[in-house]
């Protein structure tokens, strides 16, 4: 009975503060910059104090020429001058639409049926750096091959999204304009390259465009959106760069190329073969024809094949003109067509079979292609040569030469085949040259010699590998005994007197870069606060955790950062907590 | 400096033996291979089997030398001097075309007809009889060595390719390390030895009065399980078991 009147004096003395903080609502609204250029993602805080619902999201003025992106509540209970009070923050990312100075606010949050506002920010947002020179760490391209391309030909768009930056996410708009077709061309493509000097992770999505019609065409910027994770301060690239080691939120962006202009000319009239199917690009053709020779009443197969690069669709079911003697099949034709990262490939194969009725020779008639070839400019046609099928009849009597026409000299005789006989048997003889005189090595009768060549390579790696394992196991050892002293270090640093709010804030840094291993060179709130969280200290702290360091940042940030501080012992206590909640 | 020159040349000279030097009559091993060549070409293949044993005996056993004393052998019609010749030489250069021709050849002239009995293991790797011990030494200690230092390399650097390099060289290793392992034991539990007499009393025990249980023929192959007081224990097949005196027959591994 004792400890329940304990417990209930004790949530009501939680509970009294909580309800006094309630009572004061106020809204505030934060910028993170006050200037940006269109690339950069601003985000907005609307911050409110005193209460932990809204009835409905809050409603920001101003936002009319910005794209606008969710980036989550966070709910807060703030410790300051050991007075708890809770609130929610809203966060918004917006991204400028155009240049110009905007007013950002008020936000008006509606709470138990009032009406409470914000203060306003201005915003200015410039143009993006001129000279390419300064691109920033994340940018998109847009390239063309080829800018003056003829009615169906093929031609490749190139989108390289350029970033220095983690990124995750990525969602592509792909430009839509009117009589142009865009084909994805094999995977997208992941690789390093440098680019003004400066290295940069590079992906790259191709396409193949093409154009139905004739005209000038502006393909539009294509624009990526993803959540940009904002690497640490830190010189070298570390793991902790990655997104999935990242403390910090990521932040939506949108990135978008330059347009491209492209002229698209009609094909020549002239020299433009009749039944012209429209087929353009580089192409072949071939034929076969198998067996050469059959039996009146049997059935021999004309394969043609017609394989190149341009808009294969187009290649036509090519037909063989009727044979006089001889009924002809025809197969499904069979397209293939692959997605080279050069541009649309295409194979057709077309089939027919062949029965010839009487015996003879069989011309089977040449059959033509015709295409454009932009790159030569001007029409091409193919043909197959000329195939013969020679049929015998069946009762077997002569047969004639078949297969591509004949040569004009020389004729084939079919000759009759006989098994080999065997006259005689005997050995071959021996070996006489000088060189068959060396002695074999005796290295194999050697077992010590064996076993060393097969076992030397393992223990080899054996040594290098326990050798590896020690030193990494002396690393480790340093880290943890580092790890172990850094609370004590920490204590310390906070006995000391006259402690500013930087010197506070370095020796917690130092305190989580020693306990954790880590390399962080400015300390965020939000970090400290994600770092615990990965550690599974109770939420409470945390929140405490990043509403101290929050005070410190915003002390060290204004300019106040040398003034003494009389947080040193909050903090101590608040460590001690946190290395209880660890172990 | 002067110490390291010698320890070379003694490596050298244990590994990689030249031909020179090895006779005590002053005639060099080319000489003995010219005049047993020779002899051979001139019918006189007493003489020819005489120079080539005796370029055996002096450490010049290669693959050529076994397959010319085969076929003086055989032309003196010692089927089973000859099977027994080609055999070894098999052993040294399994993918001779002109040896595995005459080996043919010669099996065709044996009387028995040989039993064919493969164990699963040995006709899953029947591809090994076609390799030598050496190569397939070599073959291993490479992919040994790449598989170890494939392994190193993914100590430090641990990209993708190594990845799939590691398994790779994993398997070609395990099955060259098999393979190896096989050739290994199959040679050193050879107990096959041929019959050299033209025909040979295959009796129930070792003593010449014990009951004939079939006979054999020159040049027939037998595997030898032991021998005892001047006869060796053989068989073909489980049926066909015997004893036959141990100086008609000559194991292709290990001499008598």
């Amino acid at each position: 009975m004792r400890r329940l009147i304990i417990f209930a004096l004790f949530i009501i003395h939680l509970a009294i503060p909580l309800a006094s903080g309630e009572a004061a609502v106020s809204v505030g609204l934060s910028l993170d910059r006050t200037e940006a250029t269109r690339v950069d993602s601003v985000r907005v805080t609307v911050r409110v104090s005193g209460s932990r619902k809204t009835q409905a999201d809050p409603v920001v003025k101003g936002l009319e020429n910005f794209i606008v992106r969710q980036g989550g509540t966070s709910s807060r209970v703030e410790i300051i001058n050991g007075k708890v009070t809770s609130g929610i923050d809203y966060t918004y990312y917006l991204q400028a639409k155009k240049e110009g100075t905007y007013k950002i606010g008020p936000a008006e949050v509606q709470i138990d049926g009032k009406s409470f506002l914000s203060q306003s920010h201005t915003l200015k947002v410039k143009k993006p750096a001129a000279s390419e020179d300064s691109r920033g760490n994340l940018f998109l391209t847009a390239e063309i091959s080829a800018n003056e391309v003829y009615v169906e030909e093929q031609t490749r768009y190139v989108l390289k999204l350029y970033s220095r930056t983690g990124i995750r996410d990525i969602s592509l708009n792909l430009p839509e304009p009117e009589h142009l077709k865009l084909n994805q061309l094999g995977k997208p493509r992941n690789y390093q390259t440098v680019y003004n000097g400066r290295e940069y992770e590079v992906l790259e999505v191709r396409y193949a465009v093409v154009s139905s019609n004739e005209g000038s065409y502006i393909i539009g910027p294509a624009s990526m959106n993803m959540t940009v994770f904002e690497t640490g301060n830190h010189r070298r690239r570390s793991v902790f760069d990655d997104p999935f080691f990242s403390f910090s939120a990521g932040r939506p962006i949108s990135v978008a190329s330059d347009p491209v202009n492209m002229s698209v000319h009609p094909l020549p009239a002239a020299g433009k073969p009749i039944g012209f199917s429209g087929l353009v690009g580089q192409f072949t053709m071939e034929s076969d024809l198998d067996p050469g020779t059959v039996t009146a009443g049997e059935s021999a197969t004309l394969t043609v094949r017609v394989r190149g690069q341009g808009n294969v669709q187009r290649i036509p079911d090519l037909t063989i003109t009727e044979l006089k003697d001889a009924k002809t099949y025809a197969d499904q034709p069979v397209l293939n067509v692959k997605q080279a990262e050069t541009g649309l490939q295409g194979e057709k194969t077309m089939k027919w079979a062949l029965v010839p009725e009487t015996k003879g020779r069989l011309e089977i008639p040449q059959m033509k292609l015709s295409f454009f070839n932009p790159k030569a400019k001007t029409y091409e046609t193919l043909t197959t040569p000329l195939h013969i099928l020679s049929v015998r009849s069946p009762d077997r009597e002569q047969t004639v030469a078949a297969g591509p026409a004949p040569e004009p000299e020389g004729i084939s005789v079919k000759i009759d085949k006989k098994e080999i006989e065997a006259l005689g048997r005997d050995i071959l003889p021996i070996h006489m040259s000088m060189k068959n005189l060396t002695a074999p090595s005796r290295i194999f009768t050697n077992r010590v010699f064996i076993f060393g060549m097969l076992l030397g390579p393992i223990f080899l790696y054996m040594v290098a590998f326990f050798t590896l394992k020690i030193r990494r196991q002396k690393a480790d050892t340093q880290a943890a005994t580092r790890s172990k002293k850094a609370a004590r270090k920490f204590y310390r640093q906070c006995s000391e007197k006259g402690l500013s709010h930087q010197d506070l804030m370095d020796a917690l840094r130092n305190y989580l870069n020693n306990r954790f291993s880590l390399s962080i060179g400015v300390l965020t709130s939000d970090e400290a606060a994600g770092m615990m969280r990965s550690m599974k200290v109770d939420p409470d702290i945390i929140e405490t955790l990043r509403s101290m360091v929050q005070l410190l940042e915003n002390a060290v940030y204004t300019g106040n950062g040398h003034l003494k501080t009389d947080q040193a012992h909050a903090f101590l206590d608040l460590v001690k907590d946190i290395e209880k909640e660890i172990r | 400096m002067k110490r390291l020159a010698v320890l070379i040349a003694l490596f050298f000279r244990v590994f990689f033996p030249t031909t020179e030097g090895f006779c005590a009559d002053g005639d060099s091993a080319e000489d003995f291979f010219f005049k047993a060549n020779q002899a051979y070409r001139e019918d006189r293949f007493h003489d020819a089997v005489d120079g080539y044993r005796h370029l055996l005996e002096n450490g010049h056993g290669n693959g050529h030398i076994h397959y010319n004393l085969g076929n003086a052998y055989l032309r003196l019609n010692d089927l089973g001097r000859a099977i027994l010749f080609y055999e070894r030489a098999r052993l040294l250069m399994p993918r001779d075309a002109d040896l595995n021709f005459n080996l043919r050849f010669a099996h065709d002239q044996i009387r028995d007809v040989m039993p064919v009995s493969r164990s699963v293991i040995s006709q899953s790797f029947f591809w090994l009889d076609d390799l030598t011990f050496s190569e397939l030494f070599w073959s291993f200690f490479v992919l040994n060595v790449s598989f170890f230092l494939i392994l190193l390399i993914r100590l430090f650097y641990r990209a993708e390719w190594t990845y799939y390099l590691f398994f790779i060289l994993l398997i070609f290793a395990m099955i060259t390390a098999a393979a190896f392992g096989y050739k290994w034991y199959r040679l050193n539990t050879d107990t096959r030895a041929v019959i050299l007499n033209e025909e040979v009393n295959v009796r129930s025990g070792p003593d010449p009065y014990d009951t004939v249980l079939f006979k054999l023929h020159e040049g027939a192959i037998v595997k030898q399980e032991r021998s005892e007081d001047g006869w060796a224990l053989v068989h073909l097949s489980r049926e066909k078991r015997g004893w036959v005196p141990a100086k008609d027959l000559e194991r292709i591994l290990g001499g008598k």
